[in-house]
């Protein structure tokens, strides 16, 4: 589904991301690893248009789309979260959902100005479509609260929903369970497993959260520096002693 | 369906009803009310335009001046130059020529066109530096016109004919406010508050944020051609320096005072703002403190009016409505 060569970003002398190969397959749940300031997050934007890349070349369905902004990779399909939380804050939820189903709202500016009956039609569909993804994220009770009088695990789950309202074929998450409780972490685990099953996204995350990414995903890239030093499944990552040495080497100095 | 025609029916009886008012009752008023209700209504229709690029996408211009000069000067252009055939200026009324709403329309596509060459190259640019830039927009096109012979330089264009009234002023009020409640109560609208909300957010859920920043400020520019026009045809004379850039930062303190993205509140501000300068006019003669009249009488006034301002920003300082809308917060009250 997705292939990335040689993606490399750099920040003026700092390599962020230094020449990452991957193969998303479809269909599958990869993880993407690496202590802080491994560069993981930066990936992300490089794989969702926010940055472009210094080097290399991301594939999507068989198209290049490196070079392409943000909003394009999103209508070709490929949604994200942030990991600080970046919800539409003065907005009631559903609201921040329904901005996620904007460029599929199927009608044009100018209908806009009269409501007439094509824009009710779709503004209907739009409406249920929206709260099918509160539904799921368990957050539908709440559509017409603002967003930000959520707690924080529903402002994380209502990024999810909102994400998922851009009916993505592949989604980023970026540490969607940072700030959960252990509770909270295991029922998104299972959100996570359910809206992939039930609308064949394929997903790759990042996580500190080690039960969270062994449990869930089936690959799993380390990044070190920017450098990626194992690819594999959980059994094999957690084997690995580059990786090892790469968490330990993090734990004495902390 | 039936729903969506009666609201439109409704709209044009509204008008109706203004028209009969303006013909039937509107003169009574005594000139100056009357010239205080027009000028208010002007107000409404440049400020919900800014209010559109400034209060709802959050695009800080301070341009508005010359998108309304722009205005101002094509409608007249128009309704006086330009070779319409004879039967369109008395057609159906002389004090109601049809050529008129059609010069306003062209007046505001022009600013709109105006709107969309500044807006592409300036809205790459953020906060102060877009307020920078289209500021200077509005220097530019009052430098023009005092450089424009053909439309009296910086004399000004006189002799434009008294079109404006209260039937064209508030049927313009009302529409202006209904298409533009359906435009932020839509799809596309909801993409322009995203933009202010977070640009970045936005892109990412697939928010073209250029094309909605642009098409934010060439409405903007298109309702301030049409406040233009009508001003123009109310005053029946342009100059330059009416659209200098205290004009700009009188519309902007409407939209800031009201609530920025706040339709009804910035109707009420409209109202306030064109009202109380002339109101503090009565009182100023009574308020001569001891000391303070030393001052002189229109420095009083304008010592009320910036009181004013700077309670209201003290009590209230996201404006009159936030970013709410009157019935909005008048239900959360009442629950
Ligand atoms: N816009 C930027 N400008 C300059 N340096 C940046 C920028 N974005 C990231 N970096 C740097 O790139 C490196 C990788 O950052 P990144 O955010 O990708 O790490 P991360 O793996 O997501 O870390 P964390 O686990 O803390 O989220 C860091 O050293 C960071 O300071
Ligand atoms: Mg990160």
């Amino acid at each position: 589904m997705m292939q990335v060569k040689h993606l490399t970003r750099r920040f003026g002398g700092l390599v962020a991301v230094n020449g990452v190969d991957l193969e998303v397959e479809e269909g599958s749940l990869v993880g993407l690893i690496g202590p802080n300031g491994a560069g993981k997050t930066t990936c992300f934007n490089m794989l969702s248009g926010v940055i472009a890349p210094s080097e290399g070349a991301i594939t999507f369905q068989g198209k290049r789309v490196d070079g392409k902004k943000a909003y394009q990779f999103t209508q070709l399909g490929i949604a994200r979260t942030f990991q600080n939380i970046r919800l539409f804050k003065s907005l009631s939820v559903l609201d921040n959902v329904k901005i996620a189903c904007h460029f599929n709202c199927g009608y044009s500016m100018f209908r806009s100005f009269f409501h007439g009956p094509v824009f009710q039609r779709k503004e209907d569909e739009i409406t249920e479509h929206a709260m099918e993804m509160l539904k799921i994220f368990k957050l539908d009770h709440d559509a017409h609260e603002i967003s930000t009088n959520l707690a924080y695990g529903e402002q994380r789950r209502l990024e999810i929903a909102r994400a998922m309202a851009t009916r993505p074929k592949m989604l980023l998450l970026d540490e969607p369970a940072a700030g959960m409780n252990p509770t909270e972490s295991a029922e998104l685990m299972d959100l996570i497993r359910f809206v992939r099953e039930k609308f064949a996204t394929t997903v790759v995350l990042i996580e500190h959260d080690m039960k969270f990414v062994m449990g869930l995903c089936q690959q799993i890239l380390v990044l070190d520096y920017g450098t990626p030093i194992a690819y594999g499944n959980p059994a094999e990552i957690q084997a690995n002693p580059k990786v090892i040495e790469a968490y330990l080497g993090k734990d004495e100095e902390g | 369906m039936g729903d969506y025609l009666k609201k439109w029916a409704m709209l044009v009886g509204a008008c109706l009803l203004l028209f009969v008012f303006d013909r039937y009752a509107f003169w009574a008023l005594n000139g100056f009310w009357q010239n205080l209700i027009l000028l208010a209504g002007i107000n409404m229709v440049a400020a919900l335009g800014l209010n559109l690029t400034n209060g709802y996408c959050g695009q800080f211009s301070l341009g508005h001046a010359g998108f309304m000069a722009i205005g101002g000067y094509a409608t007249a252009f128009f309704t006086m130059m330009f070779a319409w055939p004879d039967w369109m200026l008395t057609f159906p009324h002389p004090e109601f020529p049809i050529v008129f709403p059609i010069s306003l329309i062209l007046g505001g596509v022009l600013a709109a066109a105006a709107g969309l060459l500044v807006g592409i190259p300036s809205l790459r640019l953020k906060g102060d530096y877009l307020a920078i830039a289209t500021l200077g927009f509005g220097e530019i096109v009052r430098v023009f016109l005092v450089n424009f012979e053909y439309m009296g330089a910086a004399r000004g264009q006189t002799n434009i004919p008294q079109y404006s009234n209260f039937f064209w002023v508030y049927s313009i009020v009302l529409i202006s406010t209904v298409v533009i409640l359906n435009l932020i109560r839509s799809s596309p609208g909801r993409a322009i508050i995203s933009v202010r909300e977070d640009e970045l957010a936005a892109e990412v859920m697939g928010v073209w944020t250029v094309y909605y920043k642009v098409a934010a400020f060439l409405l903007g520019a298109f309702f301030a051609g049409v406040a233009g026009g009508l001003l123009g045809h109310l005053l029946t004379i342009l100059t330059p320096e009416k659209f200098n850039f205290v004009l700009s930062i009188e519309i902007v303190v409407i939209v800031v005072v009201g609530g920025m993205g706040s339709t009804s509140g910035v109707l009420l501000a409209a109202v306030l703002l064109t009202a109380l300068p002339e109101l503090l006019r009565f009182t100023s003669g009574a308020a001569s403190i001891p000391g303070l009249s030393l001052l002189g009488e229109p420095s009083m006034r304008m010592i009320l009016y910036s009181l004013t301002m700077i309670f209201l920003m003290i009590f209230r300082p996201k404006g009159l409505c936030g970013n709410k809308e009157m019935w909005e917060l008048w239900g959360r009250k009442g629950s």
